[in-house]
């Protein structure tokens, strides 16, 4: 209990509460402008942490985090066009609803869900992490290695159409994670000379090489072609509605269902907020009653979405507590956050930073209010915003990336390794490789290596050894049950699409 | 009966045979080539890793512990293997969802040849000058041909760059 309140006070600090109302706003920003997604933002977002303290730090990244997925509802409301990729499913039924003049009644039901499946989520990440980090630490290395490869394996099919390349990414990631000082022997391996990389490649050039700048040479692309097409976006009519009572006795049922589609897409590493909000979506056109309309302005639509996902983040942060496993791309991106402070997230986070972990859960409540706040203030404010064209957005961003990386350790390297990794990341992703993928195996390779190294050492290099390990023979059964079946649906989608 | 032909034909299965039924060969479908050319560039580079890279770039512990090697040659067996099978599945569904035309990869090492000028305008001139230049070379590509707004752009980027730097940010 006393770090509970130590944790609190920490939280309600001046800076702590600005920290998070900066980052609330700069999420909304980033979710309301077309272009720049939520990981890239938060990408780029972690430089400025850097002076910050560890609380104020996190709490920041939370408030970008949460805004940026309250705030990408409204590009797809207003213009069709979704601030986040998992604000996509918003469009079906949340830009009808503008066409139609009820702008205003979607933004608000989309703020409302949001901010009811965040703070819904926010209480099961504080009721289910802790026992399950005890649970985790009762888990050996073999335990833990099979784990991160079943949890790799289901990434890996998530994060894109094809299994194997996802998967070639995840080890891909594991391999330039080994970049360094060999963990045992500390002698240099795959450093090329470089005294810069005897730490390792620097995270915050992966994630900002990676997503952001990755992301800025995608969109510059669309965005030129689309310039030469002479497309133009739409623009939604002025909307005369408002939010009721009976909207909100309509869509409750729906929201509560949304948010336990979220948390649990959360929860299972590798679904994320698009998955988590398509799904729900799914789930509500499913049970729909006589009368709904979906895809032609059903609010309930909007309100599934924009629950589950919000949902998704407080959920995905419980297997990064719990065993260390960021569940998504933007909890991988906290990991970085948490490294440049010092804190290793774990199983053992509850003992080693208990006043810290609690700090966070009373900010990620802070934020969520705050949330609610500048959104319901702010906003026909931000869909005013949303028109800011791409030819701006991409120069501020590069400028960011390089700018950000740079101040990292005050050095061009990381800047430079950043581009060297944007490239190779647009390359990938190019040819239907995920960066998510790599990216979360980059960010659990060094805990994987070690893993690995001491199973190996426990079992003697004696794999039989694993038969006495119910768990681990658990996770890599249904690892290869879930490589089978992911490549046997892969190899059907490809021949379904030839024929 | 079948009349053999001289004309090019593609196995109806899995785009693996090449052979005309008279015996000739004839050219592999297009997924062939492009499943190919991705087995053949990740497997090469798996191979130079192994035998080249990895060797090369790895000091030996000393026999302490296990091999500092160990993990990263794991690493890029795993992705040859994958490689293979991910060729192996390609090809034996015949193609696949993937064979639409790429976008033109130009604007975006365009973007890139951008970022690499400011960044040596970083290391050489200052930051103003490097992001500055960034910024409005950026700006330039990305459409903008106004004066104003690119001597704006410029300005801002370099008052903020220096201000971040000033204030010890």
């Amino acid at each position: 209990m006393e770090f509970f309140i130590a944790g609190a006070m920490d939280a309600f600090t001046p800076s702590a509460l600005l920290a998070v109302f900066c980052g609330i706003l700069l999420g909304y920003l980033v979710g309301v402008l077309p272009g720049l997604s939520r990981p890239a933002a938060l990408a780029i977002a972690v430089p400025i942490t850097y002076y910050l303290s560890p609380i104020s730090a996190i709490a920041f990244l939370i408030g970008v985090t949460k805004a940026s997925a309250a705030g990408g509802a409204t590009g797809a409301i207003m213009l069709n066009t979704p601030g986040e990729p998992s604000s996509a499913a918003t469009c079906f039924d949340g830009y009808p609803m503008a066409q139609a003049g009820q702008a205003t009644r979607a933004l608000k039901m989309a703020l409302y869900a949001s901010v009811f499946g965040d703070i819904v989520s926010t209480l099961v990440l504080i009721a289910l992490a802790k026992p399950l980090a005890a649970f985790a630490l009762k888990m050996g290395p073999l335990e833990m290695t099979s784990v991160m490869i079943f949890a790799l394996t289901f990434i890996a099919a998530l994060s894109g159409a094809s299994l194997t390349r996802g998967m070639i990414s995840g080890v891909f990631g594991i391999f330039l994670a080994t970049v360094g000082l060999d963990p045992e022997s500390a002698t240099p391996r795959l450093t090329f000379g470089f005294i810069e990389l005897f730490d390792g490649i620097p995270l915050v050039a992966a994630t900002v090489g990676m997503l952001a700048f990755t992301e800025m040479l995608v969109q510059a692309e669309a965005y030129l072609a689309a310039r030469k097409a002479g497309e133009e976006p739409a623009i939604a009519r002025r909307d005369d509605s408002d939010i009721s009572w009976s909207d909100i006795r309509r869509v409750t049922p729906t929201t509560l269902r949304s948010t336990g589609v979220g948390i649990a897409a959360g929860i299972i590493p590798g679904l994320g907020p698009t998955i988590g909000a398509f799904l729900s979506y799914a789930v509500a056109k499913r049970m729909a009653k006589p009368g709904d309309r979906f895809g032609e302005g059903e609010i309930k639509g909007v309100a599934a979405t924009e629950a589950a996902d919000n949902a998704v983040l407080p959920a995905s942060l419980i297997p990064l507590f719990a065993i260390g496993l960021p569940g998504s791309v933007s909890a991988a991106i906290l990991v970085s956050a948490f490294m440049i402070h010092g804190v290793v997230p774990g199983p053992l986070i509850f003992d080693e930073y208990p006043q810290l972990i609690y700090g966070i859960y009373v900010s990620m409540i802070i934020a969520s209010l705050f949330m609610l706040l500048v959104g319901r203030v702010g906003l026909h404010f931000f869909a005013k915003i949303g028109a800011v064209p791409l030819s701006i957005i991409v120069p501020s961003v590069l400028v960011l990336c390089v700018f950000g990386t740079y101040l990292e350790s005050r050095a061009l390297f990381p800047a430079c390794a950043m581009v060297a990794l944007g490239t190779v990341g647009y390359v990938m992703q190019r040819y239907g490789y995920s960066v998510v993928t790599f990216l979360i195996g980059f960010v659990v390779g060094p805990l994987f290596e070690l893993s690995l190294r001491q199973a190996i050492i426990v079992t003697d290099r004696q794999p039989a050894v694993i038969l006495h390990h119910p768990i681990a023979l658990a996770f890599l059964a249904m690892a290869a049950a879930a490589f089978v079946f992911f490549v046997r649906r892969q190899k059907s989608a490809e021949m379904a699409a030839e024929a | 009966m079948r009349k053999a032909s001289n004309s090019r034909q593609l196995s109806p299965t899995n785009g693996m045979s090449t052979q005309t039924p008279d015996g000739g060969r004839g050219s592999r479908p297009p997924y062939f080539s492009r499943a190919f050319g991705e087995l053949a560039v990740v497997l090469g580079l798996c191979l130079v890793t192994i035998f080249l890279i990895i060797p090369n770039q790895t000091t030996s512990g000393d026999e302490i512990g296990l091999s500092p090697s160990l993990v990263p040659t794991v690493c890029a067996i795993i992705v040859a293997v994958l490689a293979a099978l991910q060729f192996a599945v390609h090809v034996m569904a015949g193609g696949g969802a993937d064979e639409t035309a790429l976008p033109s990869i130009h604007f975006a090492f365009i973007l890139i040849a951008i970022t690499g000028v400011g960044l040596a305008a970083f290391r050489f001139v200052n930051a103003e000058t490097g992001c500055s230049l960034l910024a409005v070379s950026a700006f330039l590509f990305m459409g903008e041909r106004r004066p104003l707004a690119l001597v704006s752009m410029a300005g801002a980027v370099a008052t903020i760059i220096f201000l971040a730097q000033e204030l010890g940010i």
